[in-house]
């Protein structure tokens, strides 16, 4: 159960498709893009175009290759390399000239992203089956991870791997899954054993939404104050 | 509040806090506030009508000169404000397009405005159209005399250059910087293909990483109405806009090599030379 682990879940599998969208993440060491080649590899990079620093969220995939939104350099899949600047067509493009990548390995529905800055092998796969068959949604909340994790405790969730939450929410079985992405932002991405009917589903997207608010409220029902 | 830095190329130059059309109307007890380098300032039309500026009940020099504002917040201008004759120029008609907004340094938007390559991602079916991608060479040229940064000898298909334009033409262009926050370019006037229309981009700085981008024609079109000009800009700034604010980071660096420029970026490199030449810090990363 290491906490502290550098692999970390940061966007659901499903929500990134073939060659098609480009996701926003945010993890501990930054600001991510995320999308999916022509092969249907992953790809998670910086956010942020070394020619100008544009977000690549800002952009389009083009025959499997993410298009810069400002000056339109492409980039190539499994590397991040700069295969063309338009603006100078007939030069060749700088071998060096690469986006920044990240590690990532999908497992249990989310993609998983290594933070380069520590060098950790061991690939977390908790092995779910039955608790997060059904994305139900993600939140962001403006509280550190500890605060969220206090809370899901407090909801009787348990630690069952690293960033990896399981437990019930209005008695349906639920992996919580949390990342951090900065000191007063976390991310947890809520899974559920199935679908809920449209009324229980209320009751269950209102108890997250109440998760939030404790989670947000650092001192809440302490010293009564 | 007082000015949040220390930066001499803010300090001691002359810096816009908008139109002269903003002090319509006002008295010292209704003043025009804005924000300038973090710092409140009021201006307001004296009984003596005069121009009067103040910022934390500090007087400031105000000087009015192109339809604009100009505060020189130290009141000890390092030179005075910068030459526009086109905007005097027998045969070109005047429209000031006011500003936008903008949450990005005021130095990423002069570079912006000096960008080429990016005309036919940002401004499609404008200024640039696919696959008409390529920057041709061009030439940069420092003038030492009146410390400004020229661009020329620059050229760009476009499919529709301004508002009066009916086709495509390959648009000459040539980009003059004057201030770290002020630049002038000059693009082929397409009622009148001989000469060059002139376009002004004032920027105020409203804080390091947010500011007010100003924008004034010098143009040879009598016909073309007036509110449809001011559109057309609008529309340019506004397809800009999301760009600039998507830059991370918001400001400027200019040390290190986190940003890599190419050939075609040459106004670019010449004019973040010409930044750390100075020392200019406001709205940039120098450490």
């Amino acid at each position: 159960m290491n906490q502290s682990s550098a692999w970390q879940p940061v966007v659901p599998s499903h929500q990134v498709r073939v060659a098609d969208n480009i996701v926003a993440g945010f993890f501990s060491a930054g600001e991510l893009a995320l999308w999916r080649g022509s092969d249907g590899s992953v790809q998670v990079w910086e956010n942020r175009c070394p020619h100008r620093g544009t977000r690549l969220t800002m952009g389009r995939i083009i025959d499997g290759k993410l298009s810069c939104a400002y000056h339109g350099w492409e980039f190539e899949a499994n590397g991040g390399r700069c295969s063309s600047i338009p603006a100078q067509p007939a030069a060749p493009v700088p071998k060096n000239l690469c986006v920044t990548t990240f590690d990532a390995h999908e497992s249990d529905g989310m993609i998983w992203v290594r933070n380069a800055v520590t060098r950790e092998d061991h690939i977390p796969t908790p092995g779910l089956r039955e608790s997060n068959s059904w994305f139900c949604r993600s939140i962001g909340v403006n509280a550190n991870v500890e605060r969220l994790e206090e809370e899901l405790a407090a909801q009787h969730f348990e630690k069952i791997a690293p960033w990896t939450w399981s437990g019930t929410v209005n008695s349906i079985r639920s992996t919580v899954f949390i990342c951090q992405a900065s000191e007063q932002l976390t991310f947890a991405h809520i899974w559920l054993a199935g679908k809920p009917p449209s009324k229980q589903l209320r009751i269950v997207m209102a108890a997250l939404g109440r998760l939030r608010e404790r989670s947000e409220k650092p001192q809440a029902n302490k010293g009564g104050k | 509040m007082i000015f949040d830095t220390s930066d001499p190329n803010m300090l001691d130059s002359w810096l816009t806090i908008g139109p002269q059309t903003r002090l319509k109307g006002t008295s010292q007890a209704n003043p025009y506030r804005t924000i300038l380098l973090g710092a409140e300032v009021s201006a307001w039309i004296d009984q003596g009508e005069n121009f009067v500026a103040q910022s934390n009940g500090k007087w400031l020099m105000l000087h009015t000169a192109y339809g604009y504002l100009w505060v020189c917040p130290s009141s000890k201008p390092a030179k005075p404000l910068f030459a526009f004759p086109e905007y005097a120029e027998a045969g070109r008609r005047v429209v000031d397009c006011d500003g936008i907004g903008v949450a990005v340094s005021g130095l990423r938007m002069i570079e912006n405005f000096l960008d080429m390559a990016h005309f036919p991602y940002v401004h499609a079916s404008y200024l640039g159209e696919l696959p008409q991608t390529e920057v041709a060479p061009y030439k940069v040229s420092v003038d030492d005399e009146a410390d400004e940064i020229w661009a020329i000898e620059c050229k760009f298909y476009q499919p529709r250059t301004s508002k009066s334009a009916t086709t495509g033409m390959e648009v000459q262009y040539r980009y003059r910087m004057m201030q770290p926050m002020t630049a002038i370019l000059y693009k082929t006037a397409f009622p009148r293909p001989g000469e060059m229309d002139a376009i002004g981009l004032f920027v105020q700085p409203v804080t390091q990483e947010s500011i007010i981008a100003y924008c004034l024609l010098a143009f040879f079109d009598n016909t073309t109405p007036q509110v449809d000009m001011i559109s057309f800009q609008h529309t340019i700034f506004g397809q800009d806009k999301p760009i600039l604010e998507n830059q991370r980071p918001k400001r400027m660096p200019l040390r290190g090599m986190s940003e890599i420029p190419t050939r075609c970026d040459a106004a670019s490199v010449a004019y973040r030379r010409w930044l750390v030449s100075k020392g200019v810090s406001y709205g940039a990363i120098v450490d």
